[in-house]
């Protein structure tokens, strides 16, 4: 996969062209991953502290 | 601000995704139409609004350590924020990077473009300063995807729907103020304290 888009000019040089859009999917993954990943925490994690700290004396 | 950045992201995707028309002209519009709202934002925020209530303080530090301990089963208090939590003042802050970093670039390329008001010129820069340009808007588009998600995410979570209500319609009520906030690091106005809570009580008793 490749992190930039570049061509070759009529001289033969290597320009570059702008940010590869085979990232695409990995950015809109990452946010997939932050929603899961957050919404897993609140519906599973956060709810196991808030029990162990009621089960906690004083609680 | 919100329906130019979504005609910006579709003007600037769909094409990329294989959907064929004629986006360069909408996209530079509605490019104009978000530099117009950010420009409008950043005078109405440090003109009328507290720019300071944006700004990182040890206080929102501590607090989010505390938070951290208590989600990871630590007793203890948490104190409420003042107009902003921490995450929300990072994001705004991410968010303000990307967006300026993309109209930036972007009205710079507007250059190589034909509108009513010049001819274009692709020789303004190098290629290799093109190339960076070009760069430095994709990243920063491809930036505002991921953060869009999350923004839109945590809008329809069942707890943050009065935030979003407030995004929408411009006001909290008298109780989310105080359950949720400091008074003594968010201090409202003597006057529009009491037309905060003049509303709040009213809408009180609506309810």
């Amino acid at each position: 996969m490749n992190l930039l888009r570049t061509d070759t000019n009529a001289w033969g040089q290597e320009v570059l062209l702008g940010i590869s859009w085979d990232l695409l999917p990995w950015f809109v993954g990452a946010g997939i991953a932050l929603i899961v990943g957050h919404a897993l925490f609140k519906a599973l994690w956060e709810p196991a502290a808030r029990r162990r700290l009621d089960r906690q004396p004083g609680g | 601000m919100a329906t130019s950045v979504l005609a910006l992201l579709a003007t600037g995707f769909l094409p990329i995704l294989g959907v064929r028309f004629a986006w360069v002209t909408m996209h530079w519009i509605a490019g104009l139409v978000l530099a117009a709202a950010v420009l409008f934002h950043v005078v109405r925020a440090l003109v009328w609004l507290e720019p300071s209530s944006m700004m990182v303080w040890p206080a929102d530090l501590r607090a989010a350590w505390r938070a951290t301990l208590r989600a990871l089963g630590t007793r203890t208090v948490v104190p409420r924020p003042g107009k902003y939590l921490l995450l929300q003042k990072l994001y705004h802050h991410a968010i303000a990077l990307v967006l300026l970093i993309t109209i930036a670039t972007g009205l710079v390329m507007m250059v190589k473009v034909d509108t009513p008001f010049w001819t274009r010129d692709p020789y303004w820069l190098s290629d290799a300063t093109w190339g960076v340009i070009y760069v430095l808007h994709g990243l920063a588009a491809l930036t505002s995807i991921t953060l869009i998600m999350v923004h839109v995410y945590f809008a329809f979570r069942p707890e943050k729907l009065w935030l979003t209500r407030s995004m929408v319609l411009g006001w909290i009520t008298g109780p989310e103020y105080a359950e949720q906030h400091d008074p003594a690091r968010w201090r409202i106005a003597g006057r529009s304290a009491a037309k905060r809570q003049a509303a709040a009580e009213s809408r009180g008793a609506a309810d």
